[in-house]
C-alpha cells in the first residue's frame, strides 16, 4: 500500500511509526514535495494482520531472532519468548 | 481537471520506504538459503486426515535413513503435529542460536522440525489474537510460522527433507509449501482402500498438478490387515485391490501398500520405532523408498 500526493504527483514517504494506543499502529507519511503529512491509524485487527506477516513496519535494526513471530504469539509456549 | 491517478502512477517509481517489501524478499531468501543445503525435497500429502500420513512419513524417513542418507521430517500439521511422538520424541526442543533453530535428533540421525516442540505438555496451539478476524488473521499467521519452520531452522546438509502436510487437498497450506519450497522434487500421495478416501484423493492429485508439484507416486495405507499371529494378510475394506486400476487412471506409480498391522501401531502409540528391515512393514516401506529412488533419483 503506498500514499500518493495528489497535488505533487508523488509518492508520500514513510516517516516513522507510532503506538498511539495500546494494538495500535500510527504510520506516518510525508510528501517529499509539498510537506504534507497525515497518520495511518490502525485499530487492533489491522495491527494484528500487520503482524502476522512477521515484518516490522519502517525496517529492522536488528535481524529477526529464529521463530520470532511464533514463539511471540504463542498464548502458551513451553519455551521463553525472545527478549 | 481532475487528476488521472493511472498516469501519475505510470510516471514515479515505488519506493520501499517502509522496508516492508525488503523483509519480505529477505524472508524469502533466507529460506531458499536453508533449502538449498537440501538436496531432494518431498511431501506427503493426502485429500483427507486419518489415512495415515503421519506413519508413513516416519516410516519413510526411517527406510531413508536406513539406507545411509541423512534425512529431516518437517511436520508442517501445526494443529496436529504427531511426528515427534511417534520418534519418541515428545518433550524435546529446538535449540535456539543465533545461526537459528537447530532441531532435535531422534532415531537413525533424522532430524526433525515440529510446532510440538514449541508447546507444553497437551497443549493446542493457541495464539494471542484478534478472534473477530480469526479466519483471515489466522491463516496469515499459519502461513507466516510455515515460513518461519522453513526459513528459521538450521538442517544443515541433508539428503533428503519429507514435509508431513496436514490433511485436505485445497487447504490453502498446499499451494503455501509449494511456494515456499523452491525446487519441490515431488509429493507422495497416502490414501486407503476405501471409496471414501480414493475419491477425495483424486481430488489431491488434480490439485497437486494444477499448483505444479510433481506426484512421485501413491502409497495404499491399510491396504488390509497383517494377523499377528500367523502374519497372513486379509482384506479390509470392500475396495481392496482396486488401487492398481486408481494408479492406472492417475497415470500414477504404486509405490506400496501397507497393511494395518498391530507392531506399527503400537510402534508408533509408543514411540518406539520399528527399525528392523526383517519386520514386515519395514520391509514394506524399504521397498518403497527404493522405488521413490528411482523415480527422483535420490542418492548421496
Amino acid at each position: 500500500m503506498k500514499f500518493v500526493c495528489m497535488k505533487c504527483e508523488t509518492f508520500m514517504l514513510f516517516q516513522k511509526v507510532e503506538k498511539p494506543g495500546e494494538d495500535s499502529l500510527g504510520v506516518m507519511f510525508e510528501c517529499p514535495q509539498c510537506g504534507s503529512r497525515f497518520s495511518l491509524v490502525t485499530n487492533p485487527g489491522e495491527t494484528a494482520l500487520v503482524s502476522a506477516l512477521g515484518v516490522k513496519v519502517g525496517g529492522r535494526t536488528t535481524a529477526p531472532e529464529a521463530f520470532e513471530l511464533t514463539r511471540g504469539t504463542l498464548k502458551e509456549p513451553a519455551i521463553d519468548q525472545p527478549a | 481537471m481532475e487528476k488521472d491517478l493511472k498516469s501519475i502512477l505510470s510516471r514515479i517509481q515505488y519506493p520501499d520506504d517502509a522496508r516492508v517489501v525488503q523483509q519480505i524478499v529477505d524472508q524469502t531468501l533466507q529460506v531458499k538459503t536453508r533449502m538449498g543445503l537440501i538436496r531432494r525435497k518431498l511431501v506427503v500429502l493426502s485429500g483427507k486426515g486419518g489415512v495415515g500420513k503421519s506413519m508413513v512419513t516416519v516410516n519413510l524417513a526411517l527406510a531413508f535413513a536406513r539406507q545411509g542418507l541423512r534425512v529431516g521430517i518437517l511436520d508442517v500439521d501445526l494443529n496436529g503435529p504427531c511426528v515427534p511422538k511417534m520418534l519418541g520424541m515428545k518433550g524435546q526442543r529446538f535449540e535456539f542460536t543465533p545461526e537459528g533453530a537447530i532441531p532435535p535428533t531422534g532415531p537413525l540421525g533424522i532430524k526433525v522440525a515440529s510446532m510440538e516442540f514449541f508447546l507444553k505438555p497437551d497443549s493446542p496451539v493457541r495464539w494471542k489474537g484478534p478472534m473477530d478476524l480469526s479466519p483471515v488473521w489466522l491463516g496469515m499467521m499459519e502461513m507466516s510460522v510455515i515460513r518461519e519452520f522453513l526459513a528459521d531452522i538450521v538442517w544443515g546438509e541433508l539428503d533428503l527433507l519429507l514435509a508431513d502436510l496436514p490433511p485436505g487437498a485445497a487447504a490453502d497450506k498446499p499451494p503455501a509449501i509449494v511456494g515456499f519450497l523452491p525446487e519441490l522434487d515431488g509429493a507422495v500421495v497416502v490414501t486407503t482402500p476405501s471409496e471414501v478416501s480414493t475419491e477425495v484423493v483424486k481430488k489431491s492429485i488434480v490439485y497437486a498438478r494444477d499448483v505444479g508439484i510433481r506426484v512421485v507416486g501413491l502409497i495404499e495405507n491399510m491396504s488390509g490387515f497383517l494377523c499377528p499371529e500367523c502374519r497372513a494378510e486379509s482384506d479390509l475394506f470392500e475396495g481392496s485391490g482396486n488401487v492398481q486400476e486408481l494408479c492406472a487412471q492417475l497415470e500414477v506409480p504404486l509405490l506400496g501398500r501397507i497393511p494395518l498391522d498391530r507392531k506399527i501401531s503400537q510402534a508408533c502409540d509408543w514411540g518406539i520405532p520399528l527399525l528392523e528391515e526383517s519386520e514386515p512393514i519395514p520391509g514394506r516401506f524399504k521397498e518403497i523408498a527404493e522405488k521413490i529412488t528411482q523415480h527422483v533419483k535420490m542418492k548421496r
